[in-house]
């Protein structure tokens, strides 16, 4: 009974996940048909991508509000490249590579000047929107792109997008690099306890320096992904990237605190709350209140944790 | 270590201080707060740079920048503040930064049953998957201790490890200090518990003002001995004597239950009385008297002042029925550093600074120059900031904010912590002072011979509760301890 | 002779005076450029056409500032505007009064201050707490506001000219054409400021945000100080969303984009601390007054609005290093 009672608090999110699609299947029709299921999956993958690099920041205890910016600035990168007649792969490189630099930048801000993270990314997240805007001459960039095209129409058992399918084999991916490698291990020492990170000789400046490049990566590939169904992209691009992306990371498990939670959590967490905004559309939400339970559910999620954190204190 | 010298901004921390350990030596280092112990040991573990002299190990002079040197040469510390991650398995805290070889995996299977052997070797017996914040603190400690010895250290220096231990704990530590002894570790341990340096060390090193004073055989060296050259004087002139007038019953606590302990305290205070709270750190003291004022959620409490029961729920409500709270940390909760002294002195009373509806900078400074005057606070003006005081003037600045509230029963916890001697000196009599005119003390306080001397009754609290009381001329270190331990 | 450091009040050298005025001149150094490039800089008419300009942003900035005193961050203090103004152009049409319009954007600010507020005080928040709570619930005032409006301007109705008092508010002049929205923001701010230097309330504000710890064992109600400071935060997004309604005659959600970080540059190239108990509505002025001289700088040099994010941007990122060395 206690073992059951363990395995449920432990994997209550998959539960809830799954339990969840299953309640919404049986109250409507067409829930699990293959056509929601591949809206579901499609729309995870985007900002399920970038929520990988978001699981990065949050793990080494730290923040960061601007990477929809940076999907945006790389996504207009690429675009134009395409439109000017580059080839795909110097093209994707380039954006990958911006991305990294972006997210360099800001940790370079916050890890070396030990600037607040608040303030460095809410500026960062206008800073790199206004080079988007200012590159693209705020226009939006659109172009059919054949291998856009071509990820698009890729679709398994009907299904399953290959995007989708990326977000899971990178999730697999930087797991593995966290639980495996002597970098993954030391992110959750710095996160948990940068003190004694300190005292070991971990150099913990660099891992959170570290932890932002690999969100621009990240914010990179997700802008990519949101190419192969949108093919425009524009300075405006992904404006809502944080009020997404952090309810799936910290209701998947990750904490605010840092030094706790994972990749496969946060997979979990994304899942979960794409089945819940599919649900809002199917139970006929207006479109513009949706992001408004979207910050209901951020700001139910933020304040329960916070709470639960700090009840026992006062003040 | 040879000719060590150090200095930290106006202070000369360490001054050409030598210090030499054998194998398998177990070697206390005692000395009063800011003697210099922590400085030492943390140059040593390469937390801190040395200005002058050298270190040598079986011999070698080795330069140690960085606590990962220091590990390397086979040096580890265990501080007071356990360098663990609660959210980290045991294994993966004792191994921590060195889980694998560069550029290859992590092989759990392998850490794993590395850490089972290391724990098998101290006597603790545990899962090593576990989570470490699912842990005692004395348990903690083992892992320290586990990590200390999974890098292969031949010194360990061990920062008041006793401080959170019950006496069970605390003598399977010292079965594993023994056992530590016998693979030819040496064991560097500070405390100012003379009773467990008696019973576990070999030898004893007393520093003071940064320097060395001296080392003794345990075994040929009395604790009076000791605690002279700790101070460099003789104990009993340090605390100035009154006559107590006790008066009635001011404040009276009954059955105050905490959450999560079913302890069930009560006391009473009466006017013109010091009532010192002793007992060994941990066992409690601070988190009854945060009850009583306020700070803390519990479960129950009835608190009567001067016969008349009130509600205190929060230090607000305290504050009003006249009692003050000198926390242990007067620098993060007793002051605000970055405002003023005068800011500081009447910050407990806002009221006291208006005219009419506006608060008045005169009035302010009238009042912060009062109280500056009549507790002899050292301070180049009143508009210093707070943060820039010694210990004993910042002391004396919430000392004169709860003056200015008004308050009469003062619950002063470990008030000269951290200070020199002079400063302590004034800060009794003040204490003193505040008793004969009619108001009352609660002192709780480590330092056992502070407690005895100052105190006209004591109340010994071991594990949440309060074991005895003693009056007259039970008050005595005997008697203490026997309830304390 | 004691362990302890013992800092000595060093006579303060030209240097440390530059460090903690680099505000006032940076402010100085920006008139004498306006000067320079713009004829007539000294003029009334420039100079109240400047302070009109700066206004909007003013208000957002003490907004701002009064959550930063007390160690708190308000990231929905744009949107909170944006909600206010359509609430404020919306109620004026349906109900064909201004004044209930303005009622309503400033009870919308209330109620959005409180909740902040609110919230903040059940998670024991501290600027962290506070910049995500305030993420969402900026978010959501956001959402409210294009439900509210469809998504597209809510233009004001026609009124005549001498009964339209809203339009006076954002766009007349009084005093011999002082801007009568600057005097609004200017009185504002002598009021606030009154109330952070001396009152009772504004010493625990400061207290609250320098330790909150240490003022709770003083005996301040800490929770009830942070909830009234953002509560007084939201009635300013709510004024600043009527001067924004009566200046523009129009408004839509994105009416507050980007209104949180012009908000903080203002107060914190001005001088405010980030990390509460220090500074005041002078710093404010100080702060908006030269962020609106950049900004004016940067259009006259004819350029884009996107770079100029990118020079705010920097701007205040230096603002935050000094800040943080001021500190250390």
């Amino acid at each position: 009974m206690k073992v059951l009672k363990k395995a449920v608090t432990d994997y209550r999110i998959p539960l809830l996940a799954v339990v969840l699609f299953l309640i919404m299947a049986l109250l409507k029709s067409n829930f699990a048909s293959a056509y929601n299921v591949y809206s579901i999956a499609d729309s995870a993958a985007g900002y399920g991508i970038a929520a990988i690099g978001f699981t990065f920041i949050l793990l080494v205890g730290q923040l960061d509000i601007s990477f929809g910016s940076v999907i945006a600035l790389t996504a207009c990168v690429l675009m134009m490249m395409l439109k000017a007649g580059m080839s795909f792969a110097l093209a994707l490189a380039a954006a990958l590579v911006l991305g990294c630099v972006c997210g360099a930048i800001t940790g370079f801000f916050v890890a070396k000047f030990r600037l607040s993270p608040f303030i460095v990314t809410m500026t960062m997240q206008l800073v790199y929107k206004g080079v988007a805007l200012t590159i693209t001459n705020s226009t939006p960039v659109a172009m059919q792109h054949p291998v856009l095209k071509a990820i698009y129409n890729v679709k398994l058992l009907n299904m399953i997008p290959l995007t989708f399918l990326f977000f899971i084999a990178l999730a697999v991916l930087m797991e593995f690099v966290l639980r495996r490698t002597q970098y993954g291990r030391n992110l959750y020492l710095v996160g948990g306890n940068i003190n004694a990170a300190d005292n070991l000789g971990i150099k913990s400046g660099l891992y959170i320096w570290s932890a932002y490049a690999i969100q621009g990566l990240f914010a990179a590939i997700a802008g990519v992904a949101m190419m192969t169904r949108q093919f425009s992209a524009s300075g405006n691009l992904a404006l809502q990237g944080p009020m997404n992306v952090i309810p799936m990371v910290i209701v998947g498990g990750t904490s605010m605190a840092g030094g706790k939670g994972g990749v496969i959590k946060t997979v979990w967490g994304v899942l979960l709350m794409n089945i819940v905004f599919n649900a809002m559309t199917m139970f006929s939400i207006p479109a513009p209140l949706q992001p408004f339970v979207k910050g209901l559910i951020l700001l139910i999620v933020i304040v329960s944790d916070k709470y639960m954190e700090h009840r026992h204190e006062k003040v | 270590m040879r000719g060590i010298s150090k200095s930290f901004p106006g202070v000369k921390a360490l001054d050409n201080v030598g210090f030499s350990v054998a194998e398998g030596e177990i070697r206390a280092l005692v000395g009063e707060n800011g003697a210099g112990k922590s400085t030492l040991m943390k140059i040593l573990n390469g937390n801190y740079k040395k200005d002058s002299g050298e270190i040598l190990i079986d011999g070698v002079p080795v330069n140690i920048t960085d606590p990962q040197v220091a590990g390397a040469h086979g040096i580890t510390i265990i501080f007071q503040e356990l360098n663990l991650v609660d959210e980290l398995s045991i294994a993966e805290n004792i191994f921590a930064g060195r889980l694998s070889e560069k550029g290859r995996l992590v092989n759990w299977k392998e850490i794993n049953q590395k850490a089972r052997q290391l724990l098998e070797r101290i006597g603790f017996d545990a899962d090593p998957t576990r989570l470490v914040g699912s842990l005692t603190v004395a348990e903690k400690q083992m892992v320290e201790i586990a990590k200390a010895l999974s890098r292969n250290s031949r010194i360990i220096l061990m920062d008041e490890p006793s401080a959170t231990l019950t006496k069970n704990e605390l003598d399977a530590l010292f079965d594993i200090i023994r056992d530590l002894k016998k693979s030819g570790i040496a064991v560097i341990y500070i405390s100012h518990r003379m009773e467990e340096i008696f019973e576990i060390c070999e030898t004893v090193t007393v520093m003071r003002d940064g320097q060395i004073i001296g080392t003794r055989d345990v075994a040929s060296v009395s604790s009076a001995e000791l605690v002279e050259m700790m101070v460099g004087r003789e104990m009993s002139s340090a605390y100035p004597t009154r006559n107590a007038v006790i008066g009635d019953e001011v404040l009276r606590v009954e059955h105050l239950c905490r959450k999560d302990r079913k302890q069930d305290v009560s006391f009473s205070l009466r006017s013109g009385e010091v009532l010192g709270i002793a007992g060994l750190v941990g066992a409690g003291r601070t988190e009854i008297m945060r009850a009583v004022f306020g700070v803390d959620y519990i479960k129950s409490c009835d608190v009567y002042v001067r016969g008349q029961k009130v509600k205190i729920n929060n230090p607000a409500q305290a504050k009003k029925h006249g009692i003050a709270f000198l926390t242990e940390d007067r620098r993060a909760e007793g002051l605000t550093l970055d405002f003023t002294v005068k800011a500081n002195i009447v910050a407990a009373n806002l009221p006291s600074i208006c005219k009419g509806p506006f608060t008045s900078g005169k009035r302010e400074n009238e009042l912060a120059d009062e109280y500056i005057q009549k507790i002899r606070i050292k301070t180049p003006s009143r508009s210093q900031k707070a943060g820039n005081l010694s210990g004993g003037n910042q002391q004396k600045v919430v000392v004169s904010k709860w003056l200015n509230a008004d308050s009469d029963i003062l619950i002063m916890d470990e008030p000269t912590r951290g200070i020199d001697v002079g400063a302590k000196r004034e800060i009794y009599e003040i204490i003193n002072d505040l008793a004969s005119q009619g108001k009352s003390v609660i002192l709780i306080s480590s330092e056992l011979p502070e407690v005895l001397a100052m105190s006209d009754r004591v109340l010994v609290v071991k594990d949440d509760a309060i074991a005895a009381e003693l009056t007259g001329s039970d008050i005595s270190a005997v008697e203490v301890m026997r309830y304390a331990l | 002779m004691n362990c302890e450091a013992i800092k000595r009040l060093k006579p303060q050298s030209v240097g440390d005076w530059v460090k903690n005025n680099t505000n006032i001149l940076l402010m100085l150094l920006l008139i004498v450029v306006g000067a320079l490039t713009t004829e007539n800089f000294f003029s009334a008419g420039n100079l109240f056409n400047v302070l009109r300009q700066v206004t909007i942003n003013g208000m957002l900035a003490v907004a701002c500032t009064m959550t930063l005193l007390v160690n708190g961050f308000d990231l929905s203090i744009g949107h909170t505007m944006a909600l206010g103004a359509v609430l404020c152009i919306g109620f004026e049409k349906s109900t064909g009064s201004g004044v209930i319009g303005i009622l309503v954007a400033l009870g919308a600010g209330l109620l959005m201050g409180l909740l902040n507020g609110f919230l903040m005080k059940i998670t024991r928040g501290g600027s962290g707490e506070g910049f995500m709570i305030t993420l969402a619930t900026g978010m959501m005032a956001q959402a409210l506001a294009k439900w509210y409006c469809d998504g597209s301007e809510i233009i004001r109705m026609q009124i005549p000219e001498n009964q339209d008092w809203l339009r006076f508010l954002g766009q007349g002049s009084a005093l011999g054409g002082f801007p009568v929205c600057a005097i609004i923001w200017i009185v504002i701010m002598v009021i606030l400021q009154i109330v952070i230097k001396k009152t009772i309330f504004g010493r625990q504000m400061l207290l609250s945000g320098a330790n909150k710890k240490s003022a709770f064992l003083a005996g301040i109600d800490v929770g009830k100080v942070k909830l009234i400071s953002y509560a007084v935060a939201g009635t300013c997004c709510g004024i600043a969303a009527v001067i924004y309604s009566a200046r523009f005659n129009s408004a839509s959600d994105g009416a507050g984009v980007g209104g949180d970080f012009n908000g903080a540059v203002c107060s914190i190239i001005g001088g405010n601390a980030l990390y509460g108990g220090h500074g005041g509505m002078v710093q404010v002025f100080i702060g908006s007054v030269t962020f609106g001289l950049i900004t004016n700088i940067l259009q006259l040099m004819g350029v884009t609005s996107a770079v100029q994010y990118i020079v705010q941007g920097a701007v205040l990122l230096l603002a935050i290093n000094l800040d943080r060395l001021k500190k250390r």
